[in-house]
């Protein structure tokens, strides 16, 4: 039948589509690696020529000796290893926690509306003026900052996922409801995964908001951690041990990020290539 | 009654015909930025609050930093003519190529306390052994020295619990820290709910500690000296009015920090009086600046020898202040 | 001249109605209540039904609540008086009424073959015979070589031909389309009608198709049921017999004599019946 050929010849048209499609993403990769490589070159020789002062600004050579300095005998491994499991725990618990209230709150629409309106207003609270509350409340070691990582990354999974489980097709639910299936049923056949893109999408998101909440609480009150050190580093104009906590912050977020889309990719495998 | 009216008119024209004369240079806008709003920096207040700067010629806006570092940067930057806070952080700033001078001392004597509850067996330093002290996050002095009284007593064992400035009382009222080194006005707040000192860092210095000092650009000092003789000058007269007049010290403290209780102001203002940690006079002595230098290298910030009392302190306004005071 | 072999004349309505109707509305009235209160009356004692094995389409222009009517028929909707109620099977089981829309409404995250199953396993557990069924089904509409594809690789008529065997595999009594064929193309429309047909030859499943495409209604259908007025009611129910060239097709059937009689009928009774109204408004 036409229809099989058509389905194999679009298949190879895939295949030669998502080879395009790498290519370009290395060459887009290639490009911006050559011109941020290009930019800290030209830092270096600004500071080798005396340009910029390097003693009090940072220069990529002290960057690189704090790094070393760091990591042999220092405590780079463990600060980062700190502000990681910080990050990770509250981003896990928070979007646990709102996703699944988010999404369970579809039985009870009426507290579903509710149930956002208090998560936005969560939402707006800055953190930073929440922290030293937090802070009080729960101790200056690690579970202040869990806390903080995960109220900001509640509210947004909170709101993301109420929303999600509205936006369900009003007439794919009627179908799940002429053939008599019960809530129960249209849960967890209908409304999660059809979540699933949106849960992913906030999880990407909320890997910023829990790295935030985290190094804000360690700038309020911590004794270890990267943001920790970035403010000890910066009071003591130490600049390059700044840039070189905002570099391996700035790597984790990436990193994180990374393993979430790959997650996403193997669990939502069935998403059209576009 | 006439002639008397007459000849006070006549004086009043005459004031005020100087006064227009004299060309009156309209005051000079300068710009302080303090690390915090601290009791500690009352001369700063007194000076502004009490119209010392205006007297002579200087129109100054103080500027809360948020940090030392902060101000610091404020004045590398240009924002700032003077910034407030420990001597240390400038020269810790001409480490990396800064240039910048110490000209007045403010807080002269080391204002931390370790205080506990009144029910705490803790009484003194040997006994904070195994125990959890609260204390500002770095870079702190009062928690360097700590750090260093720990490491002198060979006290073991210490936990650390650090805190936003401000906060260290909150970890010991929740029970999760055994006692708090702090400064003023937490100091008598924490006394006045029946805390108790365990130890008092004031004593341990002779020849005064350069604990808070006004710095500057070096560049400034080279191009605006009235300038910087004039704000000098001002704050040498504050100090000197604090030490005459400690009511008014406490009523512009008072009107500095209305949110707290009028009775711990008075308290805390006393000690800080009778513990000669205001300085009475904006020299920095050699000796003063050496014990705040000792410290930093104790920890291990500052390398020995690579600062010195001449490269980071411009004592000559001071010493002209104090001379024309005299 | 040699006149083509005419096709069996197709059994008379009274023969279909002798079997208990499919699907029976009696009576049916309904109507919108809109944002201000007043009450607007889309239906006023309508009456018909579907008898076994019968194809019947409901045509009328856009707003004379043809949705409205799907929805009550399928039960989305519970009309306000009146009744439609379904007719047993043969051995007295309950009858069943699935529908089809134009959209497809297949899970995305689902392979072809559970979604075709997805009907069956809402209301009980699906057996390995249910899934052995539904590939023959799907073989039948030759998407045995995408059983195990997703719904992104096919094409829209391969994923309303999906749609289709999801909607038989729960053993219908009565089929209910609502223009389930408007966003295909020509040819696929074409193959997709005489896989409507066909359902009446396999397993004498009735067929209701609400659609505009006066064509596609005069080509599948027994009966057209014209839908019309202000409130709407049936102003016209015609038996459409053709006369066609071998079986009748979806292509044999247009190429039928009567069909341009049959299409000029319904066509100006829609718009005789619009003229009417419009000018009773006017």
């Amino acid at each position: 039948m036409s229809d099989v050929a058509l389905s194999s010849s679009s298949g190879i048209r895939r295949r030669r589509r998502a080879t395009r499609r790498t290519a370009a993403r290395l060459g887009t990769g290639g490009a911006v690696a050559a011109i941020v490589i290009a930019l800290v070159a030209l830092w270096q020789v600004a500071v080798a020529y005396g340009w910029i002062n390097g003693k009090l600004l940072g220069s990529p050579a002290g960057i690189w000796q704090a790094a070393v300095q760091g990591l042999d005998g220092g405590t780079l491994l463990s600060d980062t290893f700190v502000t990681l499991y910080e990050t990770v725990l509250g981003l896990v618990a928070g979007s646990t926690l709102g996703i699944g209230l988010g999404l369970l709150l579809w039985f009870v629409p009426r507290m579903s509306g509710v149930a956002e309106g208090l998560s936005m207003i969560l939402n707006s609270i800055p953190k930073i003026a929440l922290g030293p509350l937090i802070v009080i409340w729960f101790g200056s070691d690690a579970t202040s900052k869990i806390w903080l990582a995960g109220i900001s990354t509640f509210a947004v999974a909170m709101i993301s996922s109420c929303a999600a489980a509205r936006e369900v097709d009003q007439d794919l639910l009627n179908l799940f409801r002429s053939f008599r299936a019960p809530p129960a049923m249209i849960f967890t056949k209908l409304i999660v995964p059809g979540a699933l893109p949106w849960i992913f999408s906030t999880l990407r998101v909320n890997i910023g908001f829990a790295l935030i909440g985290a190094v804000v609480g360690e700038y309020i009150a911590s004794q270890a951690g990267l943001g920790h050190e970035v403010f000890v580093a910066g009071s003591l104009f130490d600049l390059n041990t700044v840039w070189l906590g905002i570099i391996v912050l700035t790597l984790m977020a990436t990193v994180l990020g990374g393993i979430v889309q790959f997650t996403e990719s193997k669990v939502i495998s069935w998403k059209a290539q576009r | 009654m006439k002639p008397l009216r007459a000849s006070a008119a006549a004086a009043v024209s005459a004031g005020i015909g100087i006064l227009i004369a004299t060309p009156a240079a309209a005051a000079e806008p300068v710009v302080v930025y303090q690390a915090f709003q601290s009791i500690q920096y009352l001369p700063l207040y007194v000076a502004i609050d009490k119209g010392i700067f205006a007297k002579n010629g200087l129109a100054v806006q103080k500027v809360t930093a948020g940090s030392g570092a902060a101000g610091v940067a404020a004045v590398i930057g240009g924002h700032a003519d003077f910034s407030l806070q420990d001597p240390m952080t400038a020269v810790l700033a001409n480490l990396k190529g800064a240039s910048l001078v110490n000209v007045a001392n403010v807080v002269a004597g080391v204002p931390v306390w370790i205080i506990a509850p009144a029910a705490s067996p803790l009484k003194q330093a040997a006994d904070l052994a195994d125990r959890s002290v609260s204390t500002a996050l770095p870079p702190s002095t009062s928690t360097y020295l700590l750090q260093r009284l720990i490491n002198e007593r060979k006290l073991r064992n210490v936990t650390l619990n650090t805190v936003q400035i401000g906060t260290e009382l909150a970890p010991v009222s929740a029970g999760r820290s055994d006692a708090a080194a702090l400064y003023e006005p937490q100091v008598d707040t924490g006394l006045a709910s029946g805390y108790k000192i365990v130890y008092a860092f004031p004593k341990a210095y002779p020849g005064g500690y350069a604990f808070s000092t006004m710095d500057t650009l070096a560049s400034t000092v080279r191009t605006k000296p009235e300038m910087v003789a004039a704000f000098v000058k001002s704050i040498g007269d504050a100090e000197a009015l604090i030490v005459r007049s400690p009511d008014t010290a406490k009523a512009v403290a008072k009107a500095e920090f209305p949110s707290l209780d009028p009775k711990i102001v008075d308290n805390a203002v006393a000690r800080l009086i009778d513990q000669k940690i205001y300085a009475t006079s904006p020299e920095i002595s050699q000796q003063a600046f050496g014990n705040a230098l000792a410290l930093q290298v104790s920890i291990g910030n500052i390398k020995p020898g690579a600062v010195t009392y001449a490269s980071a302190v411009d004592n000559s306004f001071a010493a002209a202040a104090m001379k024309t005071n005299k | 001249m040699h006149l083509p072999a005419a096709s069996p004349p197709a059994p008379s309505r009274a023969a279909f109605a002798a079997a208990s109707p499919r699907l029976n509305v009696a009576d049916l009235s309904h109507a919108f209540v809109s944002a201000d209160g007043e009450r607007v009356p889309i239906f006023e004692r309508l009456d018909f039904s579907v008898g076994s094995g019968e194809i019947v389409s409901i045509v009328g222009r856009s707003g004379a609540g043809k949705s409205t009517l799907f929805n009550l028929i399928s039960g989305l909707l519970t009309p306000q008086a009146g009744r439609v109620s379904v007719g047993r099977r043969e051995d007295g089981s309950h009858g069943r009424i699935a529908y089809m829309l134009q959209k497809d409404l297949l899970l995305p995250w689902r392979t072809i073959l559970h979604n075709a199953v997805l009907g069956i396993e809402l209301y009980r557990k699906v057996t390995r015979t249910d899934l052995e069924r539904a590939r023959t089904l799907l073989a039948r509409y030759g998407l045995a070589s995408v059983a195990d594809a997703y719904p992104h690789a096919l094409s829209g008529g391969m994923r309303q031909r999906v749609a289709l065997t999801r909607t038989l595999l729960v053993e219908p009594t009565l089929v209910l389309l609502d223009e389930p064929f408007s966003a295909l193309d020509y040819e696929t429309r074409l193959a997709l009608e005489d896989d409507v047909m066909a359902l009446r030859e396999q397993n004498g499943t009735s067929v209701v198709l609400v659609t505009h495409d006066i064509e596609e209604a005069i080509a599948v259908s027994d009966r057209v049921i014209l839908l019309g007025g202000r409130p709407a009611r049936i102003e016209d129910d015609i038996d459409v017999r053709l006369t066609t060239h071998g079986p009748r097709t979806a292509i044999s059937a247009r190429e039928a004599p009567e069909f341009r009689a049959f299409h000029a009928r319904v066509w100006n009774g829609l718009r005789h019946h619009t003229i009417q109204h419009s000018g009773a408004s006017a």
